[in-house]
């Protein structure tokens, strides 16, 4: 029932997004996982508030309707694109390179699927509070015992947890090894988004490239299959679909976009801590977007209504039972001598060929080609965004909560790990650019007429 | 052929240059769990990660009910006791767990008393450190109804 639930999941997320995102079956699978994910634990977080019980038909029962809705409001499109079914044009290189992806997958899935639940968050803070949330039957008797658990973070965000919990109440028991499996699902579903925003901007080849080379990173590789039951891989899909949408967003300015990031990024904040900094960072480029754009209350709405729909509630739910709100706050507290102790081990880890390849190698590489290039300004939002990521990771480091060698030891390479996909997300951006500067100008297709003007088309995949 | 398609290509072929020994790696190891692991249950294999945990969880969990609370006083090393009780913890929801290396500690309102003695290749890794007075336990277990004995863990009731 498990692995039906993670099923639901995409359906459920499927019936969620607009058909107006023009997506892949595969994109649109990967998309549906995120979107399920998000939507299932906030409807479980309501139905915790709320006092309802967490049943079966209780849960899916709203689903069938919005199901039923769907199919009225967008008919066929709901089915797009399984139907019409239109073969994906692909090129000779497509083939091997599609295969470059699929080879480390396959290579971590049998490991994955072999291996208990050994990995110590996964059990200690995740998968603890789901299976309590579960066996409970609601969020008060594990939130009113959070002093017993402090070493198990109650004040964690709920994503993983409640989605676990969905996934128990279809088992109708605490499946734990069966449930670790959302973790390679998310990293599926991350190369799925990777594929689909580098293909909008560099074609499917490139794409491919790219995806295969995200595919073949150890770190990432690691964080969904060795540490399976961690929130690590979710919240890395997060911020690599908030980033994406939010560039796609400086590129072609549809608000469909620019709510897009703002729920992704209300997503990763509703899963790690580390997300709402970044939730923090994304809601700071779009208001200097809105500004700049001089937008309408609409746009302003569409950013504000996903945090203030899900995190206000959490933040107040936390404060009823008396949950330290966070551990610490960027910035106060702050410990230069452990800012600048960290920098090194973070940059350390990054540039670890073993860990994370070329990653930030290439990442580098385009910070230095971006004006040679003549790239466009918005090139600079992703590497903004990463670089806003790791300033919150020093941020937390400098706090001083926890002794630092131990922190920095057992958490820098998952954290970088955790915007490893954005930082490579970053040459695609450049390479888009490149290449669409590169491309010959079209011929037209035939000998104009006199008089007739010839337009010029360039290719749909300028930066 | 255009730079551009040049550059992304030879970059592609660093790439897996440079990651071919980390996959080629974690396929042994895949195979190495493949070896060890196929044939044994979800049980089986969770006792060989977790250790004498996964028993001592077993043997709680018939004896304390669950709304109870165990005490479980535990001959063990400093990261072991942090171990068990998070393990305990987890394995154990919903009960109480309390898990001390000092035999005279007490908690109220805990029903249950536990007493568990690591074995001597963890204590030969991760030595006890604290006071264990053998005398002073065995006079406070004498009053107390013994509800399991002998595997793992010996467990009392509190009169």
């Amino acid at each position: 029932m498990v692995y039906l639930g993670l099923l639901i999941t995409c359906l459920i997320g499927w019936i969620l997004l607009p058909p107006k995102l023009e997506l892949g079956f595969v994109a649109k699978l990967s998309f549906s996982f995120a979107a399920g994910v998000a939507a299932l634990s906030v409807q479980m977080f309501a139905y915790g508030l709320a006092g309802l019980a967490w049943s079966t038909a209780g849960l899916l029962l709203p689903w069938a309707g919005v199901a039923a809705l769907a199919a009225y409001r967008h008919r066929a499109g709901l089915l797009r694109p399984i139907v019409p079914f239109r073969a994906p044009k692909v090129s000779a290189l497509d083939v091997p390179l599609f295969l470059l992806v699929l080879i480390p997958v396959l290579i971590w899935l049998p490991y994955e699927r072999l291996m208990p639940m050994t990995a110590w968050d996964a059990w200690a803070i995740w998968l603890l509070k789901a299976k309590a949330f579960y066996l409970d039957g609601n969020l008060s008797n594990f939130l009113g015992r959070h002093r017993e658990f402090v070493n198990s973070h109650p004040g964690y965000p709920l994503l993983v947890p409640l989605h676990a919990t969905f996934l128990f109440v279809l088992q109708g028991g605490v499946a734990d090894y069966a449930v670790k499996l959302f973790s390679p699902c998310s990293f599926a579903a991350l190369l799925g988004v990777f594929h689909h925003f580098a293909r909008r901007w560099a074609g499917n080849t490139v794409a491919l490239v790219f995806t295969a080379m995200a595919a073949a990173t150890p770190m990432l590789g690691s964080l969904a299959f060795e540490y399976a039951g961690y929130a690590g891989s979710t919240l890395s899909l997060f911020l690599l679909t908030a980033a994406g949408f939010l560039y796609e967003w400086y590129r072609d300015r549809k608000l469909l976009n620019l709510a897009g990031a703002s729920v992704a990024a209300t997503a990763a904040a509703w899963t790690k801590n580390e997300g709402q900094f970044f939730l923090l960072g994304v809601l700071l480029i779009a208001t200097a977007g809105l500004l700049f754009r001089r937008q309408r209350v609409r746009a302003w709405l569409l950013v504000a209504a996903p945090p203030v729909a899900v995190l206000v509630p959490w933040f107040l739910t936390k404060q009823s039972y008396g949950i330290q709100a966070t551990e610490f706050i960027p910035g106060l507290n702050l410990r230069w001598d452990l800012f600048l102790g960290s920098l090194p081990a973070l940059l350390d880890k990054a540039f670890d060929t073993d860990l994370f390849v070329l990653t930030f190698v290439l990442f580098a590489a385009t910070l230095i080609a971006a004006k040679p290039l003549g790239a466009p300004w918005r090139v600079w939002l992703l590497p903004a965004l990463v670089f806003w990521q790791l300033l919150g990771a020093l941020l937390a480091y400098a706090s001083g909560i926890n002794d630092i060698e131990w922190w920095l030891a057992t958490s820098a390479d998952r954290v970088v790990a955790q915007i490893a996909p954005v930082a490579l997300l970053a040459p695609v951006a450049l390479v888009s650019h490149w290449l669409s500067r590169e491309a010959p100008e079209e011929p037209p297709a035939s000998v104009p007429r006199a008089g007739q003007k010839t337009k010029r088309r360039r290719k749909g995949r300028s930066s | 052929m255009r730079r551009s398609s040049v550059t992304v290509a030879g970059v592609l072929v660093l790439w897996m240059a440079v990651a071919a020994p980390r996959l080629q790696e974690q396929f042994h190891n895949t195979e190495k769990a493949w070896t060890e692991l196929a044939g044994l249950s979800l049980d089986e294999r969770s006792i060989r990660f977790h250790g004498r945990s996964a028993p001592l969880a077993q043997e709680l969990a018939v004896a304390v009910p669950d709304k109870g609370c165990v005490l479980l006083l535990a001959y063990t090393g400093p990261a072991a006791r942090d171990f068990y009780k998070q393990r305990l913890t987890y394995d154990l929801y919903p009960r109480r767990v309390h898990v001390v290396t000092n035999p005279r500690a007490k908690r109220r309102g805990c029903g249950y008393l536990a007493v568990f003695r690591d074995s001597p290749e963890n204590l030969n890794s991760d030595p006890f450190k604290g006071r264990w007075d053998e005398s002073a336990l065995n006079q406070r277990l004498g009053q107390l109804d013994q509800v399991v004995s002998g595997g793992t863990v010996d467990i009392y009731r509190l009169r």
